[in-house]
């Protein structure tokens, strides 16, 4: 027998016998042939010392004290995991229970009326004539200039007028039946509330 | 290889892991999956070690995959080895490690090693064992091998490391990774050829030495 089995027969040879789990399949050619046998015999070795290598790398790599530190590393992550999520309460305290709805209209029904009440309050009472003493808001100081500049003149028209027309609306106001004017003399003005607040206590 | 004891030992610890994690008994079944982890952990990092060829890495992607074999113990079949259905689990995490790692260093660049191109400081540390010239040559050996394996497609290196290295059959090769048997084998056969075309030289020349 003269034709020598080539590499690629020795790989399928061990390939076979790695892929069932058995020892390498004795070929008839390999107990005829002492080269081939020769030769099988350093291939297996080659790979014999592949896994050596492979096995020497990694105990060098990963020594035992790793494997201790890894193990119980794997059993905290797994008592972590099982551990249920810690919800964090926010805002720490709980909020006061929301109002009703109705009550919460009301209100804000009453601080706009109060709002347009103030409002036209504001547009028909000068309160500002009913204090004594200087004042220091800054129209004031208009009516103090009078004279000084031309520009001040227009605003003192405008406050001849505002006396005018608050006097039409007081008399406009004032109620036509007798019966009522009792009422209306008790009726606070919103003037005695600014005097009272101004009087030095 | 576990033998048969080994895996009806797995079986029947796993199917007691998954009954007390039914019932509740948490700090039972984590007690009772410590010894599988005990049994597997060794060659589960070598197998990983194998695969992203990084101690660090490879200790990650063990911790990752016996944490998710845990928590996805319900869907574990007991006519499957749990060894067969673990390694595939740490399989697909390494290769989703080595993808996302590719990926970074598309885009990033690593620091570069110490001035002796060491790795850690176990590597720099005097032992009392072989001369440091053997120790060298050695090293070398290992990384010239660990580079040819390197070089294997990856499915190449997955079904020789399987086979060739942790002593898996074909038939649990194909279980582990998907292949068909017959696929294994052609692949096992080609990486065993490769492998000799870039090492056969270098290994014949070390013998001679």
């Amino acid at each position: 027998m003269n034709v020598h089995l080539d590499e690629d027969v020795f790989a399928e040879l061990w390939t076979n016998a790695i892929a069932e789990g058995t020892p390498v399949a004795r070929h008839p050619h390999l107990q005829a042939c002492a080269e081939c046998r020769l030769r099988f015999a350093s291939f297996s070795s080659w790979l014999d010392e592949l896994r050596t290598d492979a096995v020497a790398d990694f105990d060098e790599a990963v020594p035992a004290e790793r494997l201790a530190a890894q193990q119980s590393q794997i059993l905290r992550r797994l008592e972590t995991t099982e551990r249920p999520a810690r919800v964090i309460a926010f805002p720490k305290h709980p909020l006061e229970a929301p109002r009703p709805l109705a009550v919460r209209r009301w209100i804000a029904g009453a601080a706009a009326a109060a709002f347009i009440v103030g409002l036209g309050l504001g547009q028909l009472l000068n309160l500002r004539d009913l204090s004594s003493g200087p004042s220091t808001f800054p129209a004031d100081r208009l009516v103090d200039a009078r004279g000084a500049s031309p520009e001040v003149v227009p605003a003192l028209a405008t406050i001849g007028n505002d006396e005018e027309d608050l006097a039409a609306f007081e008399a406009a106001a004032m109620p036509r039946y007798e019966a009522l004017r009792a009422y209306d003399t008790f009726t606070p003005r919103a003037a005695d509330f600014v005097t009272s607040s101004r009087v030095p206590r | 290889m576990a033998g048969n004891p080994g895996r009806e030992a797995d079986g029947i610890a796993a199917s007691a892991v998954k009954a007390l994690q039914a019932e509740g008994r948490l700090p039972e079944a984590r007690e009772r999956y410590a010894e599988l982890v005990a049994r597997h952990q060794r060659r589960a990092t070598r197998i990983a070690f194998h695969y992203v060829r990084d101690s660090a890495e490879a200790d990650e992607a063990v911790q990752d995959a016996f944490v998710k074999a845990y928590s996805h113990l319900s869907t574990f079949r007991e006519e499957l080895p749990f060894e067969v259905w673990f390694t595939r689990i740490l399989i697909n995490g390494c290769l989703d490690r080595i993808k996302a790692r590719t990926r970074r260093e598309r885009w990033m660049t690593s620091m570069p090693d110490g001035p002796g191109g060491e790795r850690d400081f176990g590597e720099r540390t005097p032992g009392y064992g072989p001369s440091p010239e053997a120790v060298l040559l050695s090293r070398e050996r290992r990384r010239q091998v660990a580079e040819a394996i390197a070089k294997l497609p990856d499915r190449q290196r997955s079904v020789f490391m399987l086979s060739h290295y942790e002593g898996c059959t074909s038939r649990e090769v194909s279980a582990m990774t998907g292949l068909n048997e017959s696929t294994v084998r052609v692949h096992l056969f080609r990486a065993i050829r490769k492998l000799r075309v870039l090492l056969g030289e270098d290994a014949g020349r070390a013998r001679e030495k």
